[in-house]
């Protein structure tokens, strides 16, 4: 129940009253209620299994609540069995955008409104104008007969929304549901975005945004409904909310996995060398070129910039160069390396583990099991004389790495898509340091994730440090560079513009460091003149005075 | 499963004396034994994720082979058998050069392999070749513990296939390029030599399993090898639906293909005969995938995923698992294994 309850207003467009959903004798949801209404913003806050995705596939039709609640869309009731997002008066952009990657803009933003354009065939010239103009409204400069899977991240999301919205227009009413759009975008991309979003609110319609993003809520939504255990805990505004009170309201329990080897880390790093683990030297990759790059032992390199500064590229050149087409040489524990010629199995077995960005594509087989993705790098250990995969054996390495790490309430014999987010990281990473590497290279690792899954990754990548593992982690979330980074690497346009170390790591150094940096400069610049121009009057004027 | 035991029942009830019979069963079991080894030989590489159509090409041109060496040269069964299964580790090596080396699309490359093999055991015997040695025929169709050795041969095949598919570490990693190439790879895998392994296994059972039907039918017909592609291919799919749900695996394949095996040859002892088989094929393996699909599980419960396309991304998953898995294709896999 939501503890500021917010009167269903005659107004509203979305009414959720009291709907529960189980699975499996589970329950997901329960009891929540909220309203959404026309011109209204609304965050969905929570952490990974708190239930949101679940509101949201109920919304979609994937799924029919349990008995009892009520959902009313313009006050009438959402038809429980509709066949999915083709509801009229409901428009889905999901976090995978659901983008056709081999069609064109054109073809995957009509998509969506396929049937108004079929009279016996299409109306290609009518489509065209549509997306154009569609294209327009959004202040979007893509080629419409670009295929899709050429594009970056922020325009594809930018696509995905522009459809989903197309569709909305065409009924001229109606909710906009966008879940965790901004997990793909860099700060420019959600600007536009959230700019589009209030163009949208301007003209009547209610949109419902899912996001992890804590200070988007807080700066840029009008409300906010917080799940945790399928609860609704806070459904009121936004604008009023103290970032640690939302903070508090999501995380329900304590964050920090406990140290199973604490002690042994200690008296490790103790031992262990401060030495150069790795050394990346003349690496170039499309247009990235790092002249030089060294990581110790000991320290958690982290390396950004903005989407486009190519600051994940060096990772992939060294662990795939011979696939991307990297040039360079990488040294790690001494041994060095062509990286023309560095594969995958070829870095695995010199002690380097990638953790890929793309966690659903990449990072672990979604289906397979858990098992079978926990112990897939120490297959060797867990099997007799390497010949036969022993299965209690395997069954106790998985619980175990579920058990150290926090992956609770999962049958090790599910798949791990059925795993949250959040915990899927948590195996692809505890697979990775089974394998007991030396250097852990991370891309955006803990990305869409909630507050208290990233609090758990960052504790597994410190605690790999202290054991030893050099750990490289490239982001663009500057949570993870300020959390965990000992030294930063900024990138800009495919070069190294800054490195930052210990306290120089500060959100407002990266981003000017990253991209907007004659911006930041030239108006810091402008402010300190100003300032120290006042200042020396104030001074003149003050050293003056009481002598005169 | 329980649809082969409800076919034995509904044909042994309809024709009790000829169907419900040792003799019927054990001719069936043994004389199919045949298709089974073809049918491995075609699930192996298609668990990685390649849909090697040849395989067939290769058990036709290994039965004319061992027709033409032996039944008509009098070369020994055995040199005669030894040279099919060499030129099958030929056609093997053609394919994985294609395929793996080149990076051909498989299907495209195996259905050319497959054709120029039909056309090539053509050319090496246009017509049915008799006169195989019968000390082969017999050891073959000797009786061990109530079937033919042939069978217990197949069987003892399926078994180590089974052991590595599903027990080694060897089999873990076929599973986990199949499922996602990308994830084997970036996992330090070695792909190529994975996949080139599929391709080379199946070429070899598939070369065995025509040496075998020279052995069991006595006679090599060039066309044999065509006529048992669909029927192997189709019981490997309907064997995915079974043992393991959502898995090709090496039981289910051997249930289903003894499944469509008596459930054909009841229809034909019914009185329908020559189209029935293609026809009742065709149809289990539709009606078994449909009815896969529709109960299974997973669909309605796992939505909860962040890739929430779960329906449009499982919709083709028997493709899927067969040709091309890009990175993000994936069964509905079920995991009691």
């Amino acid at each position: 129940m939501s503890t500021a309850a917010v009167e269903p207003e005659p107004r509203a467009l979305l009414v959720v009253d009291g709907v529960s959903k189980s699975f499996r004798g589970r329950r997901v949801l329960d009891d929540v209620s909220l309203t959404v209404g026309r011109g209204e913003l609304l965050a969905l806050a929570g952490h990974n299994g708190s239930g949101k995705s679940t509101l949201v596939k109920i919304l979609a039709g994937y799924h029919k609540p349990d008995p009892g609640g009520t959902i009313l869309l313009d006050r009438r009731p959402l038809e429980e069995n509709s066949p999915g997002p083709a509801t009229a008066g409901l428009a889905f952009v999901h976090q995978d955008l659901a983008l056709v990657d081999s069609a064109t803009v054109m073809e995957n933003i009509c998509l969506a409104s396929y049937p108004q354009h079929r009279w016996g065939g299409i109306n290609w010239r009518q489509t065209r104008r549509q997306v154009r103009s569609a294209l327009a409204r959004l202040a979007l400069d893509v080629p419409m007969d670009v295929m899709v899977g050429t594009l970056d991240p922020t325009t594809k999301a930018l696509i995905a929304i522009a459809r989903a919205f197309g569709s909305l227009e065409e009924y001229g009413d109606g909710l906009l549901v966008l879940d965790e759009p901004t997990a793909y975008l860099p700060e420019d991309g959600a600007d536009r975005l959230f700019a589009l979003i209030k163009t949208v609110c301007e003209r009547g319609y209610g949109v419902v945004l899912v996001t992890h993003s804590l200070k988007d809520i807080t700066d840029r939504t009008d409300s906010v409904a917080v799940l945790r255990d399928g609860k609704c805990v806070y459904h009121g505004s936004s604008r009023d909310l103290p970032l640690p009170v939302l903070v508090d309201m999501i995380v329900v329990q304590a964050i920090v996995p406990p140290a199973h080897d604490g002690e042994a880390a200690k008296t490790t790093q103790a031992a262990a060398p401060p030495g150069v683990t790795l050394r990346v030297k003349d690496l170039e990759i499309g247009n990235v070129r790092i002249e030089e790059l060294s990581v110790s032992r000991g320290e958690i390199v982290g390396i950004t910039g903005l989407v486009g500064s190519g600051y994940a590229a060096p990772l992939y050149a060294m662990f795939d160069g011979r696939h991307r087409g990297a040039r360079g040489e990488v040294e790690i524990d001494g041994a060095s390396f062509d990286l023309r010629r560095t594969t995958p199995s070829l870095m695995v077995r010199s002690g380097v583990a990638l953790i890929p960005g793309d966690r659903l594509a990449h990072g672990g087989v979604q289906s397979g099991t858990i098992r079978e993705n926990a112990t897939l790098l120490s297959l060797d250990r867990v099997s007799r004389r390497g010949y036969r995969i022993g299965r209690r054996a395997e069954a106790q390495f998985a619980a175990d790495m579920m058990k150290r790490y926090g992956v609770a309430n999962a049958d090790p014999n599910d798949n791990l898509e059925r795993l949250s987010g959040g915990n899927q990281q948590k195996m692809i990473l505890g697979k990775w340091l089974a394998a007991d590497p030396s250097i852990l290279l991370l891309d955006e690792p803990t990305h869409g994730m909630d507050v208290g899954a990233c609090q758990a990754v960052y504790e597994m990548i410190r605690q790999a440090c202290r054991r030893g593992v050099s750990p490289v982690v490239a982001s663009g979330d500057s949570d993870v560079l300020t959390e965990l980074c000992d030294r930063v690497v900024v990138m800009r346009r495919g070069r190294v513009v800054a490195t930052l170390v210990g306290s120089e790591i500060t959100e407002a150094n990266i981003v000017g460091a990253a991209g907007l940096w004659t911006l930041s400069r030239s108006t810091a610049y402008r402010r300190r003149i100003t300032g120290a121009c006042v200042l020396s009057l104030q001074a003149s004027v003050a050293a003056s005075t009481p002598t005169r | 499963m329980v649809a082969w035991v409800i076919v034995i029942i509904v044909f042994s009830l309809l024709r009790p004396a000829e169907y419900f019979t040792r003799a019927n069963f054990d001719s069936l079991i043994s004389t199919q034994a045949t298709l089974l080894l073809l049918a491995i030989a075609f699930m192996i590489p298609i668990i990685i994720g390649d849909l090697d159509l040849s395989v067939a090409g290769t058990t036709g041109l290994s039965l004319t082979l061992v027709g033409f060496l032996n039944g008509v040269h009098n070369w020994p069964i055995a040199l005669a058998g030894l040279v099919a299964v060499g030129a099958a580790v030929l056609v093997g090596v053609v394919n994985v050069t294609l395929v793996v080396g080149l990076g051909v699309d498989v299907i495209v490359t195996t259905l050319g392999v497959y054709t120029v093999l039909v056309g090539v055991a053509l050319g090496i015997s246009g017509a049915p070749i008799g006169n195989i040695s019968a000390g082969f025929t017999n050891v073959v169709s000797a009786s061990f513990l109530g079937l033919q050795v042939s069978f217990w041969i197949v069987i003892a095949l399926c078994a180590v296939v089974w052991y590595v598919l599903s027990q080694t570490p060897l089999g873990r990693r076929i599973f986990v390029t199949g499922a996602n190439r990308e994830v084997a790879r970036l996992s330090g895998l070695r792909v190529a030599g994975l996949r080139s392994l599929c391709l080379m296994a199946a070429a070899v059972l598939g070369g065995l399993a025509g040496v075998l039907i020279a052995g069991v039918e006595g006679s090599s017909d060039p066309t044999t090898g065509p006529s048992l592609l669909f029927p192997a291919l189709a019981a490997v799919f309907l064997g995915s639906t079974a043992i393991t749900p959502g898995r090709f695996n090496v039981w289910g394949t051997v249930i289903a293909v003894y499944f469509l095996v008596f459930g054909v040859a009841g229809l034909e002892q019914v009185g329908l005969s020559g189209w029935i088989s293609q026809v009742f094929n065709g149809a289990a393996l539709a009606v078994a995938v449909t009815l896969a699909k529709v109960t299974d599980p997973r669909r309605r419960q796992s939505a909860r995923g962040r890739a929430s396309t779960s329906g449009s991304r499982r919709g083709v998953r028997a493709r899927a698992g067969a040709h091309r898995p890009g990175p993000r294709s994936s069964e509905p896999e079920d995991v009691h294994d």
